[in-house]
């Protein structure tokens, strides 16, 4: 566990000393920037004016969407190097040379990835707590709850693109995480399904295989629709915990142990 | 006793090409050996699978006696890779630290063993900078340092004075010496043949993957002596004269190089000239070296001349 864990610390050190690090700074900055809009008396977006409650409906859903959404698009980057990088580079050969075992590095490094994108994600919800304590209380901040999926969502993603990395180039295993993501949370892309495999492709004239590819990728997506919280559901009522969502974060536990899982057999059957 | 490390019929076969093929070797603990071979010969895959980096195709090996699969054996070996591994954003002692705290020393005891060895290796005024600016021959410093975190019991470097300075190979013979003075085992893998005579006490050259020769160096090069000489000219009574003497000649116009037989002099040669009518305008003689022997046996396994 000593040595897992110092892989984990190594690896949040590159992470945060690379250029990754000017990028968090970027979107954090940018977070700042959109939360410091709903200070106005009233805001514009859509070419629709938002006051009042509206105004913090609106906070709301866009703070909401855009911490857990940047917590998994952080963690499908990170896996897409995460382990793949360094068995090229020669830093996992040196690793198991002095004895470490595969599985002890493959989760080190999974949990610096892992940890690196929480803590952005932290990072996002500690300033909309700050925005809400300096507009006095009046955003009913319910964000942490939305910590759960973000918890588990950006460690399904590293672990998926991480398991895609082990034999896709990096660039396609991280489009990969993509339509994954898309797949799994089907009510971000809405027009997507439908699009592929609903009415509408009927009267597109899409071939079968299309309808049964597309079929068959939604059905291979973990299904965590149940997290899926609004930002005005969230934050408005103490969340919609149901069976629902317990049944799409045990999907997505499963879904990581098993990407793990796949991610340690091709890992240990690699030459370095 | 157990060897440090054995290899017995090891072969690692890649769809097309076969990098080790039926190779066996055994190194005694206490040596200093030498593995030589051209680049792509199969030195760097034979020690990355005694290292469990590379699954072999075929064959086994072992370590201080044991199955070398077995993670906690590595903790006993000390290794430099062929190319530096690169951590830009750590500084020297960073990295040794990190390095140190992987083999379970912590906090004083990691700083204190890191601070020493980059002292030891040249490093110290450079210890505290990021090591992404640093030439290839700081990190081959650094990457010695790192081979020797743990105390060894045995060390395999893999092309150690690659992109050294003077000192940098000065500091490598230095560092073999001391090492083998305290009785541990020292595996160089090299393709550059004076290194490998000056530091090593058995070699095994490979080619292709296969084990051409492997002896002690006295043996490899055993009573073996090279003669140059230049005649007046060369007539086929001279070439059978030296063909006589001879295991190998090079000759180019009137000029002969000749590998004698064993117990064969130079004073041989100068006789068999007088006998079949040349007169010797020169002659220099030299002891077989290690180049000698690895460029016939590559050539003889090649069939004939290996480009340069």
């Amino acid at each position: 566990m000593k040595a897992t864990w110092l892989v984990a610390q190594e690896y949040i050190r590159r992470s945060f000393t690379s250029r990754l690090l000017v990028l968090v700074g970027v979107v954090v900055l940018l977070y700042i920037l959109i939360a410091s809009c709903f200070f106005g008396a009233q805001i514009q977006a859509n070419g629709q004016f938002f006051v009042g409650e509206g105004q913090l409906s609106l906070a709301r859903t866009v703070s909401y969407h855009l911490a857990v959404g940047w917590g998994i698009l952080f963690a499908i980057m990170l896996g897409m190097s995460v382990v793949s990088r360094p068995l090229e580079d020669g830093r996992s050969a040196l690793l198991f040379a002095r004895g470490l075992k595969r599985g002890e590095v493959l989760l080190g490094q999974l949990l610096g990835a892992w940890l690196t994108a929480l803590a952005t994600v932290l990072a996002l919800a500690l300033v909309t707590t700050a925005m809400h304590l300096i507009r006095g209380h009046i955003f009913p901040v319910k964000l942490w709850l939305a910590l759960a999926p973000a918890v588990l969502a950006p460690a399904l993603a590293a672990a998926l693109v991480t398991f895609f990395s082990m034999f896709l180039p990096r660039v396609v295993a991280g489009m990969m995480g993509i339509l994954a993501y898309a797949g799994s949370f089907p009510a971000a892309f809405p027009q997507l399904r439908e699009f592929l495999t609903g009415e509408k492709a009927k009267i597109l004239g899409l071939p079968w295989y299309v309808k049964w590819g597309a079929e068959a990728y939604f059905a291979a997506c973990p299904p965590l629709a149940g997290l899926q919280f609004r930002g005005a559901e969230l934050l408005a009522t103490p969340a919609k915990w149901g069976q629902e969502s317990w049944f799409a974060l045990g999907t997505a536990a499963v879904y990581t142990a098993l990407a793990l899982a796949a991610t340690w057999a091709l890992y240990r059957s690699r030459d370095v | 006793m157990a060897y440090a490390l054995e290899v017995v019929d090891l072969e690692k076969r890649y769809p097309a090409v076969i990098a080790v093929d039926n190779l066996s070797l055994a190194i005694d603990a206490g040596e200093v050996f030498g593995f030589l071979g051209r680049n792509g010969a199969g030195k760097t895959t034979t020690l990355k699978v005694v290292l469990d980096l590379v699954k072999p195709t075929g064959g086994e090996a072992r370590l201080f006696g044991e199955d070398w699969r077995k993670p906690a054996l590595r903790r006993r070996v000390g290794y430099l890779p062929e190319l530096p591994v690169r951590y830009p954003y750590l500084s020297p002692r960073q990295y040794l630290d990190f390095s140190a705290r992987l083999f379970g020393l912590d906090g004083g005891a990691a700083r204190k063993r890191a601070d020493d060895l980059l002292e030891r290796v040249g490093m110290a005024d450079a210890a505290g900078r990021k090591m992404g600016g640093f030439s290839k021959g700081m990190q081959q410093r650094v990457g010695l340092a790192q081979a020797l975190i743990n105390d060894p019991e045995l060390l395999i470097l893999d092309e150690p004075t690659a992109g050294l300075d003077p000192l940098g190979h000065r500091l490598v013979k230095e560092l073999v010496a001391e090492y083998a003075s305290r009785g541990r085992t020292i595996v160089i893998s090299s393709h550059i043949l004076a290194e490998i005579e000056q530091q090593c006490t058995r070699v095994a050259i490979v080619e292709k993957g296969r084990l051409l020769a492997a002896g002690k160096l006295d043996e490899l090069l055993k009573p073996t002596n090279v003669v140059a000489i230049e005649v007046d000219a060369a007539t086929p009574s001279l070439r059978a004269a030296f063909d006589k003497l001879a295991t190998k000649i090079d000759a180019e116009g009137t000029r002969f190089t000749l590998t004698l037989i064993a117990g064969k002099e130079a004073a041989d040669v100068s006789r068999a000239a007088a006998a079949a009518g040349a007169v010797v305008t020169s002659l220099v003689t030299r002891r077989l070296s290690l180049e000698d022997v690895f460029v016939t046996l590559v050539n003889d396994d090649n069939g004939g001349e290996v480009a340069a």
